[in-house]
């Protein structure tokens, strides 16, 4: 009995341990971030891998759900007569969860995990530590750049998978149910406000954007320097990166709803 | 790094950059409406209800079925313990002042409460003959309580 | 003549559950090569990575040139490294970068030199390594004499007084050892700076190195010139130089010998 408290009490100590550890890396990370001739084209050079690469999945993700969640809504509002709150509900749904959850798993899946890969191989070839043996400090030029890449693409990105999604739900109504096209903006006019569900809806991306690139560039930079690894890091990026998003979009829900 | 790779990240980039920031206009025009009020000028009137129901902030104000401004208010007034509604209407229109009458109504049965206003006649009070800030709306009339409705239906059937 | 450049006392270091370094005492001579020999896993890479600050000493100080780099910040630190060259086992060339961008990188990040004297110097350095028609490649199409002499430039792109060299000649069949050793030896006496090659190749190492050093389990076992240690009486050291299979290094890990009742010990319940 002692032994299993013993080993639990070990086992939360450690969990505090590596908790400071991954805040003192942000901490770190938000520290130094600075000029360094050349840091606006890494800058780029990284929302180019981040962003602009993982652009088609998200607009084909967005076609679809939006071409489902159209599908779905339209099956079920027509039982009660509120066609005409089709577009309400999926300008909603979207805005509010299904835009930025969606869109950050998507995220974590295509970029972060290439990410933790990319800086967990330059770790296990010595690149980074030639890069602190020639006096380049290599958290400021590799990690930052693109830390506030990913905070900057991946919202982003979840304007475009929302506004691609609405568009197609709005195109399937129309053009198979032929739905008037009047009702639909003007009742989903009346529904969203966007004081309250575009401004939560960006706030959701970038907190989500910030929870990401973390987990990703930590477990980057201390994995095992093994192909088996690299290659544990990567999934647990993913792994982790999907229960952050989807924990902390519960908390952002619950202090947000009073808005809505 | 060559040229052409770095101008096509260039490239990239600022168009990922510009079919989000579209995005983002169409999300604030087309899927949130913002047409009203905001942009333009508004004046503030007020009406005194003893039942405003379901009436919430934002709820439209229209004349005829045309939205001409939002409830900006809910208050208690201390005095006489009822609800005093603010309405910021545009500037746009003239409203007859005199017999103006201001209803709250329900969307379809079960929907939610805007308020109604019906203006009056043209004046011959010419020095107030339009809606201006500051007016307190006379004439008001309650929002309709579903469960009076039902208790009075009872109540009739009953007899 | 021959002043210490740097002087370690007293360090001690140790991995999880094995002590490397205990109480160790050294000083390296300026200008001259020095080459630190050893079994394997005596503590030669461990030592490299004091001396340039990559993993810290649990105790003791280490003295470049006047300062105590076990207590400085690390942003103190990165200036004096950019003093230090290291040559890494593995090349550590940026493989998303070809290889003039590689040694021009620490150029463009450290100098406010114009990109025409950017590219000037780093063709002089290509030149000098012999490999200035293989600018445009990426590291991962170079062979690995080439990949190894494209690294050896970029350490010797800022100029450093100090140069330290992991295992520089593994690997390298016997032309490319010898361009190597060269090209070390005519940078050395170019530079005027100071060398510490850890390797194995005792033959290849001692025709250039002014001193060895002999490591054994994280102590010194002999120092003094190559002459010196190739006809030293002592037996461990004449075994390690002559590669000698008897003799008094150990060939069992852990060194013990093999007792029967260790074998019972596991069987019985």
């Amino acid at each position: 009995m002692t032994l299993l408290l013993r080993n639990l009490g070990f086992w939360l100590l450690q969990w505090i341990n590596h908790l400071g550890l991954t805040s003192v890396f942000l901490g770190q990370i938000i520290a130094k971030t600075g000029w360094y001739k050349g840091v606006f084209s890494d800058v780029l050079k990284q929302t180019y891998n981040l962003g602009c690469k993982s652009f088609g999945i998200t607009t084909v993700s967005a076609l679809f759900i939006g071409l489902v969640l159209s599908l779905q809504g339209i099956h079920t509002l027509e039982k009660f007569g509120a066609l005409s709150q089709l577009g309400p509900m999926i300008s909603l749904s979207i805005l509010r969860e299904m835009g930025p959850v969606i869109s950050a798993l998507l995220f974590s899946g295509r970029a972060c995990s290439a990410l933790t890969a990319e800086i967990g191989l330059l770790k296990a070839s010595d690149q980074l530590d030639a890069m602190k043996m020639m006096g380049i400090d290599p958290l400021m030029r590799v990690i930052v750049p693109r830390f506030w890449a990913g905070v900057l693409g991946l919202p982003l990105l979840n304007l475009l998978f929302c506004a691609v999604a609405i568009m197609a739900g709005y195109w399937y109504a129309t053009q198979h149910i032929m739905l008037d096209s009047g009702m639909f903006w003007a009742n989903t006019q009346g529904a969203v406000s966007w004081q309250v569900d575009i401004k939560n809806c960006m706030i959701k991306s970038v907190v989500f954007a910030i929870l990401l690139l973390w987990i990703a560039l930590f477990q980057g930079l201390n994995c095992n320097p093994t192909a088996n690894g690299i290659s544990r890091s990567t999934t647990r990026t993913v792994v982790l990166g999907a229960l952050c998003v989807l924990c902390s979009d519960f908390i952002l829900t619950a202090l947000m709803i009073g808005d809505w | 790094m060559l040229k052409q790779r770095q101008e096509w990240i260039y490239t990239s980039v600022g168009t990922f950059m510009v079919l989000s920031f579209l995005a983002l206009i169409f999300l604030i025009f087309q899927v949130s409406g913002v047409k009203y009020i905001q942009n333009m000028q508004t004046y503030d009137v007020y009406a005194n209800f003893n039942d405003i129901g379901g009436l919430r902030i934002h709820a439209p104000v229209t004349i005829s079925g045309v939205k001409i401004g939002e409830v900006y208010s809910i208050n208690l007034d201390p005095n006489a313990l009822n609800a005093k509604v603010t309405l910021r209407l545009d500037k746009n229109e003239k409203i007859p002042f005199d017999d103006i009458n201001a209803r709250i109504v329900t969307e379809g049965l079960l929907g939610a409460n805007y308020i109604s206003i019906i203006p009056g006649f043209d004046s011959t009070d010419k020095s107030h003959s339009y809606l201006r800030a500051g007016d307190i709306i006379a004439k008001t009339q309650d929002a309709m309580i579903l469960e009076n409705l039902i208790g009075q239906l009872l109540f009739n059937a009953k007899k | 003549m021959s002043e210490t450049l740097i002087q370690l006392n007293n360090i001690s270091l140790s991995y999880a559950d094995k002590t490397v370094f205990s109480h160790f005492n050294l000083s390296i001579p300026k200008g001259k090569i020095i080459a630190v020999l050893g079994p394997s896993g005596c503590g030669k890479t461990s030592f490299l990575r004091l001396l340039s600050r990559l993993i810290q000493a649990n105790e003791g100080e280490i003295i470049f040139n006047g300062t105590d780099i076990t207590k400085i910040p690390e942003r103190k630190m990165q200036l004096i490294r950019r003093q230090m060259g290291f040559m890494f086992q593995s090349n550590a060339l940026y493989t998303d970068l070809n290889v003039f961008d590689n040694i021009a990188y620490p150029i463009r990040v450290h100098s406010n030199l114009s990109e025409d004297l950017v590219r000037t110097v780093t063709l002089m350095k290509l030149q000098m390594v012999g490999l200035r028609g293989a600018y445009n490649k990426m590291p991962h199409e170079l062979s690995g004499g080439m990949a190894r002499r494209i690294a050896l430039a970029r350490s010797l792109a800022l100029d450093p007084c100090l140069m330290l060299y992991d295992e520089p000649f593994t690997g390298q069949d016997p032309i490319g050892m010898q361009v190597l050793l060269s090209l070390v030896k005519r940078f050395h006496d170019c530079l005027k700076m100071t060398s510490i090659i850890v390797s194995h190749d005792v033959d290849e190492v001692c025709q250039i190195a002014d001193h060895v050093i002999l490591f054994e389990s994280g102590q010194v076992l002999a120092q003094g010139s190559p002459l010196d240690l190739i006809n030293s009486r002592d037996t461990k050291v004449s075994q390690f130089m002559m590669g000698k299979l008897e003799g008094d290094m150990p060939f069992h890990y852990p060194a013990t010998p093999y007792n029967k009742d260790l074998l019972y010990d596991t069987i019985a319940p």
